[in-house]
């Protein structure tokens, strides 16, 4: 009898021991009353104010939809009101076409909605104009077979010693008119509007960049007749908010870290970032010789 | 008429002998083995003054002459009475026949309310040997947590955190030189060999001026200096290690040796992982560590020695995951990724100790203490285009060189003075990162962080008094000059320190303790798994010392068969650090500090009271603790103050341990806590032009996991072997006896909170052998 039972005694024992390191299991934890904020995300421009506006929503519904209602945006100009914005679609807003922002004027902008909390942004001012010096393009690589091209393109501008500058690089391309996603992972041109760079490098100095890029045939698209430069050269802000947002990202990509990195806002009452920036744009037409 | 005269004359001649003071001192040793006895009591029975032995095993007692009898106690040794007719200055050996404890203590035999130090627990390594154990291997941070205000970090990892303090903030010494990490395997066992202990004392608060450095705690460990006589040893062989001790004279009885080494069993890990692996991947966890302790001891007299002292220990990690991504033209593609991670300690201690009369001596030394870590990550993508390879190799180290002396003037009865001083000499690489890239055939190699070397130094100097203010009245009085000399700046950290006891009643005593610590070091962690990056920084212009400063006063005594103890505490911290982790710009290795919020306060607070129950066969211990401990920094929250992650609200731990007969002991342990806080999001942020969605959080640790509870139970057995001199035991330990699925940490993946549990249920044998 007592051999049975050390016998049991020992089975349940690695038995128990076996299933004691489990992998993540699920906890009802109740959660607080989710927060329910205004969550604005825009810029202004030389050319113009563009806001959209979202709510959030609960976080473990995030597929829900917003419920927003009644939502108006003003823009001020040195803590003076001058006018509402034009709601263009559900979310976005836009100031009117006659609007061109002025050069050391301090723009905030403040949002209304039915049942929240007003929301106020951040004061920003357009940053210094800089632009792109004209770029080069040639192709280094070819394989007409495929109409596959390999380009090398090159283009820098001169940045302003005397402020602390930021700038984001995009690259479209196009088509016969049309924008095309570029679905290029290895290329830094990309859309993402993630890397944004300071001047601490080069300040004062001109930046110079090349960069190799592909162009494979695909879909109905036999070549890109044209690429877009755009150079950004944003506030701090929305440096501080694409920076934060890589690392809220990397800290969500594993549960080893002890705590998220929560996203940069400028919104008093609110999530987001409104910045300004100042858009300076070229076009390149990658076979012209 | 003159036989009248000489008589009165020698009545008063032998009372006037009798009414002077003279000491009684000497060293207190073990019979068997001629080890000095720490923290022994000694108590005059007739005047109850007592005194205890000092970690060189001396004491002195300062007594009116006469026909004394002292009783001599140790919870490892049978006491003993001696009596002695004191008319002078005398030096007495006094050795101690140890035994089979039938009491057993967490705290000292001396009764707490007569130590002047409030927060000091003496920790025998006889007591922890019956304690359970995760997976059977005694472990002096895990026993530390059943101690009121400290805390365990996720059960199972023997990390710490005393009133509030993080990980970082406890001083670890090993005869005399600092530890900067204690943690293997993960943090699981701690770097301590439990079988050359010979004595640990902890302090949480009012701590002596002789100590500094740190501003939680301090762990003040000393080893075995080996048995004088005779050559004997110990193996044992449980789940996680084998170990394997010997010690003995070398030659003749005045020099001594011990050595000690363990090595880890890491096959049950690795079976435990392939059994969990995804059938998709190929995924191998391999942990192992190794570590040896060695010391030498002369002894040129009773009151002079040399010794040496070292350790080293080494861990390795190795993750290997092989992931088949199908074939293309082929062209089998793979992606491989290996992690390998090195951890290594190394201590140096050569001290030299001489006792010249009974009221002077003095400890001298040098000390090298050494810390670093390695983590190699290979990632290696084979695709039909190209074999891609990734290697990076980031490592960080810590060195310290110090020269210490340590002196103890005892010259009147109530004083007894204590000074020195220490110097200290760092070399600290943060990190170190060096890329290897292979792509299109091309090779790159950059390294990062390699002119980022810090090398401050740290002069020390410090005084202390332990004054017998009246009979019932007893202070602890010092003051401590740090001196931290950086490359770009220098710090002067005074420090002062006090202690007070008032016995108020026979077996009651009302004590108060306040001290100012600092700490230099900081330590930034991206986790709390006790892997990857450790990194440590040095003060600067940029990230100040450390400062706290700690007050508490409390109540303790003792009624019959128990011994209790209330008190309470507060405690300001400044010139915190936090890591906000993210991945590592090689580029911005040397300044890193954009990942570091600073200047940052804390505050911790709380009551804890102990009752403990001796019986003939039965020692209970009831501990209790109601604390908070909060953190502020301008950049974190609006400056608004928010649980740190070492707050826990309630802390109860009963310790039970029962004596049986044929040299049976069983141990429980029963912890209970409140969650510990973590971060949840309060909203979502849905898709927009600028981002894909994130989440927001309404702060940092605004949740709670669930309630912690879990019991352990140690079953110790032991018999004499066949073979003379050969005594056996068997141990039993069951970690989690019901198996609770306590959250160690949890994460929010989205849509569900998780929770993840690393160990419910483990049992483990152990068998060793002393010969």
């Amino acid at each position: 009898m007592g051999f049975i039972f050390r016998n049991w005694i020992i089975i349940l024992f690695i038995y128990l021991f076996t299933i004691s390191c489990n992998k993540s299991s699920d906890v009802t934890l109740k959660l607080k009353t989710p927060e329910k904020k205004l969550v604005i995300h825009g810029f202004i421009s030389q050319e113009k104010v563009h806001i959209e506006i979202r709510s959030t929503v609960n976080p473990v519904k995030t597929s829900s939809n917003d419920e927003l209602n009644g939502v108006t945006v003003f823009l001020y100009a040195n803590d003076s009101l001058l006018f509402q914005l034009v709601q263009k679609s559900i979310y976005i807003f836009e100031s009117p076409k006659t609007f061109k922002p002025i050069n050391g004027v301090k723009y905030k902008i403040k949002a209304t909605a039915t049942n929240y909390s007003n929301v106020e942004s951040e004061e920003q001012m357009l940053p210094l104009y800089i632009a792109f010096n004209k770029p080069s393009i040639k192709i280094i690589d070819s394989n007409l077979t495929y109409k596959s091209y390999k380009f090398l393109l090159s283009y820098s501008f001169l940045d302003d010693k005397k402020d602390e500058a930021f700038y984001v690089v995009m690259k479209y391309n196009y088509w016969n008119g049309l924008k095309i996603e570029d679905t290029s992972s290895i290329s830094r041109f990309n859309i993402n509007p993630y890397i944004c760079f300071n001047d601490i490098p080069f300040n004062g100095l001109m930046y110079k960049a090349s960069e190799e890029f592909s162009i494979d045939s695909m879909y109905q698209y036999n070549f890109i007749d044209s690429i877009q430069l755009k150079l950004f050269s944003v506030s701090k802000a929305y440096y501080l908010f694409s920076k934060s947002l890589l690392d809220y990202e990397i800290s969500q990509s594993s549960a080893m870290y002890e705590q998220p990195i929560p996203v940069y806002s400028n919104i008093k009452n609110g999530y987001g970032i409104f910045f300004s920036c100042w858009i300076d744009s070229t076009y390149i037409n990658p076979f012209k010789k | 008429m003159k036989v009248i005269f000489a008589f009165v004359s020698i009545i008063f001649l032998v009372s006037n002998a009798y009414s002077q003071k003279s000491s009684i001192s000497g060293f207190i040793s073990s019979d068997s083995s001629s080890e000095k006895i720490i923290g022994s009591y000694i108590v005059d029975l007739q005047s109850k003054a007592w005194t205890m032995t000092d970690e060189h095993g001396f004491f002195k007692l300062t007594l009116t002459n006469g026909i004394k009898r002292l009783l001599v106690t140790h919870a490892c040794f049978q006491k003993d009475t001696i009596k002695i007719e004191l008319l002078k200055d005398t030096v007495v050996t006094i050795k101690l026949k140890p035994f089979q404890i039938d009491e057993i203590v967490v705290s000292s035999e001396i009764p707490i309310y007569k130590q002047t130090m409030m927060g000091k627990t003496i920790l025998l390594p006889s007591v922890m040997s019956k304690m359970p154990s995760f997976m059977g291997e005694t472990d002096v941070m895990k026993s530390l947590t059943v101690i009121p205000g400290v805390s365990g970090d996720r059960k199972g990892v023997s990390n710490i955190y005393v009133r509030g303090g993080n990980r970082h903030n406890n001083l670890i010494l090993i005869d005399d030189a600092p530890i900067y990490s204690s943690n293997h395997m993960f943090g699981f066992v701690s770097i301590f060999n439990n079988d050359i202990i010979k004595n640990v004392d902890f302090y949480k608060s009012s701590f002596p001026a002789r100590y500094g450095g740190r501003t939680s705690s301090v762990i003040d460990i000393r080893t075995k200096e080996g048995d004088k006589k005779d050559k004997k040893g110990q193996f044992e062989l449980n789940p996680i290690n084998a170990k394997f001790v010997i010690e003995g004279p070398l030659g003749n009885e005045k020099t001594s040796y011990i050595f000690a080494a363990r090595l880890c069993n890491s096959a049950i890990l690795s079976l435990l992982t392939r059994m969990n692996q995804d059938p998709m991947t190929h995924t191998t966890i391999d942990a192992t560590y190794l570590d040896c302790n060695a010391k030498l001891t002369h002894y040129y007299s009773n009151e002079n020695k040399t010794y040496l002292n070292f350790y080293s220990g080494t861990d390795f990690y190795h993750y290997n995951d092989i992931a088949n991504s199908g074939s293309s033209n082929n062209i089998e593609e793979e992606n491989k990724s290996k992690i390998n991670y090195i951890q290594n300690n190394r201590i140096v201690t050569l001290g030299h100790q001489v006792r010249l009369n009974s009221a002077f001596s003095t400890n001298f030394g040098i000390t090298f203490s050494q810390y670093g870590s390695k983590v190699t990550a290979i990632d290696k993508s084979i695709t039909e285009q190209d074999t891609i390879l990734a290697k990076t190799i980031t490592q960080g180290s810590i060195k310290d060189i110090s020269i210490f002396i340590n002196s103890e003037y005892v010259k009147v009865s109530q004083h007894q003075f204590r000074y020195g001083f220490r110097y200290n000499r760092f070399k600290v690489i943060p990190i170190l990162m060096n890329i290897h890239n292979t792509q299109n055939q091309q090779v790159s190699d950059t390294i990062f962080g390699r002119n980022d070397t810090r090398n401050p130094l740290e002069y020390s100097i410090y005084g202390e008094d332990e004054i017998a203010l009246r009979t019932n009245i007893s202070a602890n009085i010092g003051m401590r000059f740090c001196l931290l000399k950086t490359n770009a700046k220098s710090f002067l950290l005074p420090e002062p320190r006090l202690s007070f006891r008032w016995l108020v009643g026979e077996k009651t005593a009302i004590k108060a303790g306040y001290s100012i610590m600092n700490q230099q070091l900081h330590l930034l962690t991206n986790n709390t798994m006790g892997i990857g990056s450790e990194i440590w920084i040095t003060s600067d212009t940029s990230f100040v010392p450390e400062h706290s400063w700690i007050g508490s006063i409390g109540i303790s005594g003792e009624q019959g068969k128990l011994q209790y103890g209330i008190e309470t505490y507060y405690k300001k911290m400044k010139n915190l650090l936090y890591y906000s982790y993210t991945e590592l710009e090689p580029s911005s290795l040397s300044d890193f500090s954009k990942q570091i919020n600073k200047n940052g306060n804390g505050r911790s607070y709380g009551i804890e009271t102990t009752l403990t129950l001796n019986t003939k066969n039965v020692v209970t211990n009831i501990g209790y603790t109601l604390s908070w401990s909060e953190h502020r920094f301008a950049t974190i929250d609006n400056n608004q103050y928010f649980y740190s992650n070492q707050d826990r609200r309630h802390n109860l731990c009963i310790t039970n341990s029962i004596f049986l007969k044929k040299r049976q002991t069983i141990g429980m342990v029963f912890t209970l806590s409140s969650g510990s806080p973590f971060t949840m999001p309060v909203a979502y942020v849905k898709n927009n032009e600028f981002s894909d969605g994130y989440y927001v959080y309404g702060g940092i640790n605004n949740y709670r996991m669930p309630i912690y509870h879990r019991l352990d139970i140690n079953y110790r057995k032991e018999w004499e072997g066949k073979k003379k001199h050969r005594q056996k035991y068997l141990t039993i330990n069951i970690y989690n006896v019901y198996a609770r699925a306590n959250a160690d940490y949890m994460y929010f993946n989205g849509k569900q909170v998780k929770k993840v549990t690393l160990i419910k249920f483990l049992p483990t044998i152990g068998y060793g052998i002393h010969f």
